[in-house]
């Protein structure tokens, strides 16, 4: 049987993360092929829906990553990011969201060996999980009509 | 006029269960009636004063599916989704809201016919019973539509103690008779209302006059209790506004049929960010001119049927049946 | 001086042109005066629970300029937030906090509201909190079962918004369509993000009324999401809503060691 791939889907700021990612790639390192990158300009501007529209939309697994505190490029996105991810995990751990799928981290622009080694971890351990159906099992058309409280 | 017996009422039930009938019925959760799928007898709770919602999404679902669609290098293709036609059957039914499916299926069905919910028609029988139970935000009888009604139904059943009176309405009420014949009986004709509740009236319906009254002060003294909220107009049995929505990506794409409110803002916001009903005084007129004044007009129906369903979700406590008698004074 | 013949008063002197309260008509619901002709259909018990500041946020109310309110502590709340927000700039607002017939208070400022609260202040309902302490100890899979089922009953009639003080954008985030940003189909998914979105909008900001449980007429205990989150900021970022006048809200700004434990 062929082996699960999981899609991964990472969002990161063009200034670190990105610009990591880059260094792995122009330093040849090998990172596994699951991840699609979206770039923003900054973790600030990562709203946390962008992450439910990825699983609705397939994703079995998430990274979202950007620069290191004090490094953001302008200045402090990264600050009210990382807030912001503070209560999003308070509020989908209280929710059950399976969290075993979501990644954050910081990876500067010079950590290109970090990024391919996280790259590859996450992709393993969500191979490992098998696809995420969960979230895209809750559209259920009709349900709620005949079946469930009218 | 026939009757059965409790006991056979629910071997009756049970059989039809068994036979792949789905039946929706009234049943208890956390303390409050809510009309839902029914695996076997015992779920069924019958001395409900309410449902929270109405059993108008047997017909007309809070989500529906009207089609889907496909695109593979913009050739797109569309997929037509099937209604299902297993039999449906729904038990428990009062008065008020089998007269309500009634006016729904006027609404959708008289002069453009809507397949989903003509289909979903014809595979459902509407199991009416005598109204028992009936509370004071009850006005179903100040709207000239009394608790032991059968309009709307196609058999109707009122609870005579150790049985239940029969009345076959339609077709389909024969055919359950047939099926089960053995377990009913012949009946003498018998005065429903002995067995019924009785809620009180509450205004006199020919003082309402609406016409003349499009431009009173009345609708903000009303209104302002209002918070513009969906909860009247999504557990009102005869609403029946839809939001027509695309859920889809590239590739693939489904539409589907959402209820919708005219207590919204959004309802009426036009694209140039103009909106004709631009308060919900505005909004809270419509709702009382639909329901008694362009629905008599359209159909020649009032499609309010005093179920009270809308006093008792209100968040405002706002309460039709009193604005209703106000409205008669005036 | 009783409750209500101060409230007649300011009637009838105009310091204010409405008065929202509330009366007993079979069950209790807001009433609003215009004249002191029916102030005594004006009633307060424990029972008044509804929380009536969202009304302050309906243009038609705002139209009456100066306004008089009765108060629950987290009605209190809501609007010393609100105003911490900047609302109600154009309103003269004079909020009744009753204990009985004839002892009350007026607040005369916001300043008075602030530190009624302060020498006042009562953590929300314990109910509440041993709700969130038993989900708390759920496992994953025990969570999403418990909110997937209480979530898929919601029929997304936006009552829960409609009731709640501080949901008052005029574009709300539901009705951004173009593209359409949360589904307006009440599957489980459009479901479950809406109150995901709807939670984090109260992040730091959600005053613990209630008013969104009671007015969901499917009894969707979506109270528990917001004072979740908000136990957890009061612990990660030291702030309470509906306790400060001058307030940085705790999503629009940060500490150089904001604690995250989970970030890589
Ligand atoms: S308007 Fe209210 S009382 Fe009339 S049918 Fe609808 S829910 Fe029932
Ligand atoms: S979210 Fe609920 S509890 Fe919080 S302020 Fe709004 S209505 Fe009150
Ligand atoms: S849910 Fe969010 S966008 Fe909608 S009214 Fe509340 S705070 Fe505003
Ligand atoms: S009030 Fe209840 S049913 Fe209505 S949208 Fe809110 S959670 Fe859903």
């Amino acid at each position: 049987m062929k082996q699960f791939e999981p899609k991964i889907i990472a969002f990161v700021c063009n200034w670190c993360t990105y610009a990591g990612a880059d260094l792995a790639g122009t330093s040849r390192l090998k990172y596994a092929p699951n991840v699609r990158i979206v770039r923003f300009p900054c973790t600030g501007r990562i709203d946390y829906q962008l992450i439910l529209k990825a699983f609705e939309n397939g994703a079995d697994g998430i990274i979202v990553s950007g620069c290191h505190p004090n490094d953001c490029h302008y200045t402090s996105g990264n600050f009210y990011a990382r807030r912001r991810w503070i209560v999003f995990k308070s509020l989908i751990d209280f929710m059950g969201f399976d969290n075993r799928r979501m990644y954050f981290s910081w990876i500067s622009a010079a950590e290109g060996a970090k990024f391919a080694s996280f790259i590859n971890e996450v992709t393993d351990s969500i191979r490992k999980l098998g696809p995420y159906t969960d979230y895209s099992n809750l559209r259920k058309i009709g349900v709620g009509s005949i079946g469930e409280e009218l | 006029m026939k009757k059965i017996k409790k006991s056979n009422f629910e071997k009756m039930v049970n059989s039809l269960l068994q036979s792949g009938s789905t039946i929706i019925a009234p049943v208890l959760k956390k303390g409050k009636h809510y009309f839902s799928r029914i695996e076997s007898f015992d779920k069924i709770s019958l001395d409900y004063c309410q449902t929270v919602l109405s059993p108008k999404a047997v017909y007309f679902p809070s989500t529906d599916s009207l089609m889907r669609y496909e695109n593979e290098h913009n050739n797109v293709k569309i997929i037509e989704v099937e209604v299902p036609k297993n039999p449906v059957i729904v038990l428990g039914v009062k008065p008020c809201d089998a007269y309500a499916l009634s006016y729904l299926s006027e609404f959708f069905l008289k002069e453009n016919s809507d397949t989903y919910i003509q289909v979903r028609k014809e595979n459902t029988t509407i199991v009416g019973f005598t109204c028992t139970h009936s509370d004071d935000k009850c006005f179903c009888t100040s709207l000239n539509i009394n608790p032991f009604d059968t309009k709307g139904t196609d058999i109707h059943f009122t609870d005579i103690g150790e049985e239940y009176y029969v009345e076959s309405i339609t077709e389909k009420g024969n055919e359950i008779i047939k099926n089960f014949n053995t377990m009913f009986e012949d009946s003498q004709t018998i005065d429903k209302k002995e067995y019924s509740s009785n809620p009180p009236i509450k205004f006199d319906l020919e003082k309402i006059r609406l016409t003349d009254k499009f431009e009173s002060s009345v609708w903000l003294d009303q209104s302002l209790l209002c918070l513009g909220c969906g909860a009247c107009a999504y557990s009102c049995p005869t609403c029946s506004c839809f939001d027509i929505q695309d859920e889809s990506n590239p590739y693939s794409g489904e539409r589907l049929r959402c209820w919708d409110s005219c207590g919204f803002g959004l309802f009426t916001l036009h694209a140039s960010g103009h909106n004709p009903r631009h308060d919900q005084s505005n909004r809270w007129r419509n709702r009382v001119f639909h329901k008694f004044e362009y629905s008599v007009k359209n159909l020649g129906i009032i499609s309010c049927v005093g179920c009270g369903r809308c006093i008792r979700v209100c968040p405002g406590g706002m309460n039709i049946s009193e604005h209703l008698a106000e409205l008669a004074t005036i | 001086m009783t409750v209500l013949a101060r409230v007649s008063e300011l009637l009838d002197s105009q310091q204010i042109n409405l008065f929202i309260g509330y009366t007993q008509k079979g069950s209790i619901c807001p009433l609003f005066l215009k004249e002191s002709d029916q102030v005594d259909k004006l009633i307060f018990n424990e029972d008044c629970l509804q929380n009536l500041v969202p009304y302050l946020n309906k243009h038609e109310v705002q139209s009456f300029g100066k306004i008089g309110i009765f108060c629950t502590f987290s009605a209190l709340r809501s609007l010393l937030q609100l105003k911490s927000e900047k609302r109600f700039s154009n309103l003269s607002i004079i909020p009744f906090l009753v204990i009985s017939d004839d002892e009350f208070v007026e607040f005369g400022s916001y300043e008075e509201i602030e530190s009624y609260i302060e020498k006042n202040f009562k953590k929300g309902d314990d109910n509440v909190q041993e709700m969130i302490d038993k989900i708390n100890l759920m496992s994953t899979e025990e969570k999403w079962e418990f909110w997937t089922n209480e979530l898929t009953g919601c029929i997304k009639c936006y009552a829960c918004r409609s009731a709640c003080p501080m949901c008052y954008c005029d574009k709300c985030s539901v009705e951004i369509n173009n593209p359409q940003w949360v589904p307006t189909a009440s599957h489980s998914q459009g479901n479950l993000e809406w109150h995901v979105m709807r939670a984090m909008h109260l992040a730091g900001r959600c005053v613990n009324c209630n008013e969104c449980f009671r007015a969901c007429p499917m009894d969707i205990p979506l109270n528990l999401l917001t004072s979740k989150i908000n136990a957890d900021m009061e612990v990660a970022f030291g702030q309470i809503p509906g306790t400060k006048l001058k307030l940085d809200y705790a999503m629009s700004c940060y500490k150089f060691d904001d604690k995250d434990n989970f970030i890589r």
